[in-house]
């Protein structure tokens, strides 16, 4: 795979590739697609003006991976003290309008899974939303969390666990 | 004897060898058990697809993105120059705010600062015109004048001649009157109308 260069189709072409991926990694973290949609901008302006190239497509993707998943935690810290300062810790983020007729059931599933997910430490929810949401492998993942693949294995069963007991405790059938 | 909850995860990831997955897979056969743990480890992965965004919301949000980036991506020769941004350090624009003061202060001292020699407050002829008299004098008089002759001498030259000589004074043909300085005797009369000490 080429590495994508500044300017030129190599670059559009990498972007048009990666952004659903970041984008979705941004908005399961932030919880709002508006914040997921500004971080996704300042990576890629990070990523142009980068002082470094990268050895291959996939590094490129990681490293942006990366940056995505550092400022998205950061957005949501930031948010969480703001919340917590302004003493509304129950925070209901911005939510994706779904249509169809089984509107009513995904909503409440998504509503319930997201607040799980929320609720799950950062190291145990960086693995599950790289998985479920970017699709990489245990490998990939951990290229971009620069920890051990066996590591990554352990982090992605611990996190299903508790995401299990948390949705359970919302009183939602996950048989 | 049940697989490992870990390896049916790896399992469902999709994350075992060929070797390890036949064995799994001969197992979930003929166990219920593990056979329901997959499949409530899959219903997991399949909720948390659903709250993923929506295709077209994803695409909008690209797009306007992309937009965005080749603006502000762009060359800077591309840009223009009056777009570009300069920065300028802090320090460096103080001295030179400072130094424009110092400079413009000079000039205007400068510029109201009288340059001739002349009485305060007395319209004087510029110094052309009055040397231009002086030299009318001097070139139809003896050489023994000096260049700059005071009253004195012209008296003494006078009376030396015997009163033959021809005086000729000439005004400057250009009276060029400029006034230098606030007036001395400008000063209102102080009338308090009869009024007694």
């Amino acid at each position: 795979m080429s590495v994508p260069e500044k300017g030129g189709d190599s670059f559009r072409k990498f972007y048009t590739k990666s952004f659903s991926t970041l984008l979705k990694v941004a908005y399961h973290i932030t919880l709002d697609m508006d914040a997921a949609e500004d971080i996704c901008q300042e990576a890629f302006i990070r990523f142009y003006n980068r002082p470094f190239s990268f050895p291959s497509e996939d590094q490129a993707l990681y490293w942006l991976i990366r940056v995505v998943k550092n400022l998205s935690f950061n957005y949501r810290k930031r948010k969480v003290t703001e919340y917590r300062a302004m003493d509304k810790i129950k925070q209901e983020p911005e939510r994706i309008e779904a249509s169809g007729e089984d509107l009513l059931i995904e909503k409440e599933t998504v509503r319930i899974v997201q607040e799980a997910l929320e609720q799950l430490p950062e190291k145990y929810r960086s693995v599950l939303i790289l998985k479920e949401y970017a699709g990489l492998n245990y490998q990939e993942i951990g290229r971009v969390l620069r920890i051990s693949e066996g590591n990554v294995k352990v982090r992605v069963h611990r996190a299903r666990l508790q995401l299990e007991t948390l949705i359970q405790g919302e009183d939602v059938d996950v048989r | 004897m049940c697989v490992d909850d870990q390896i049916l995860s790896s399992y469902v990831d999709g994350e075992l060898d060929a070797h390890w997955k036949e064995k799994v897979e001969a197992h979930i056969a003929q166990c219920e058990q593990c056979r329901l743990r997959v499949s409530r480890l899959q219903k997991l992965s399949a909720d948390l697809s659903a709250a993923e965004p929506r295709p077209e919301v994803i695409d909008r949000i690209e797009r306007r993105v992309a937009a965005r980036l080749d603006h502000l991506l762009l060359p800077g020769s591309e840009r223009g120059f009056w777009n570009r941004r300069f920065s300028i350090p802090a320090p460096m624009a103080m001295a030179a705010l400072l130094c424009l003061v110092f400079l413009s202060g000079f000039i205007f001292i400068r510029g109201i600062t009288p340059s001739g020699t002349g009485e305060v407050g007395m319209p004087i002829a510029d110094e052309k015109g009055y040397s231009q008299g002086l030299e009318t004098l001097t070139s139809s008089s003896a050489s023994s004048m000096s260049e700059n002759p005071n009253v004195q001498q012209i008296f003494d030259l006078l009376e030396n001649s015997g009163g033959s000589i021809e005086v000729r004074i000439e005004l400057p043909r250009k009276s060029n009157f400029t006034v230098h300085g606030e007036p001395q005797l400008l000063r209102a009369a102080d009338y308090r109308g009869g009024e007694s000490r």
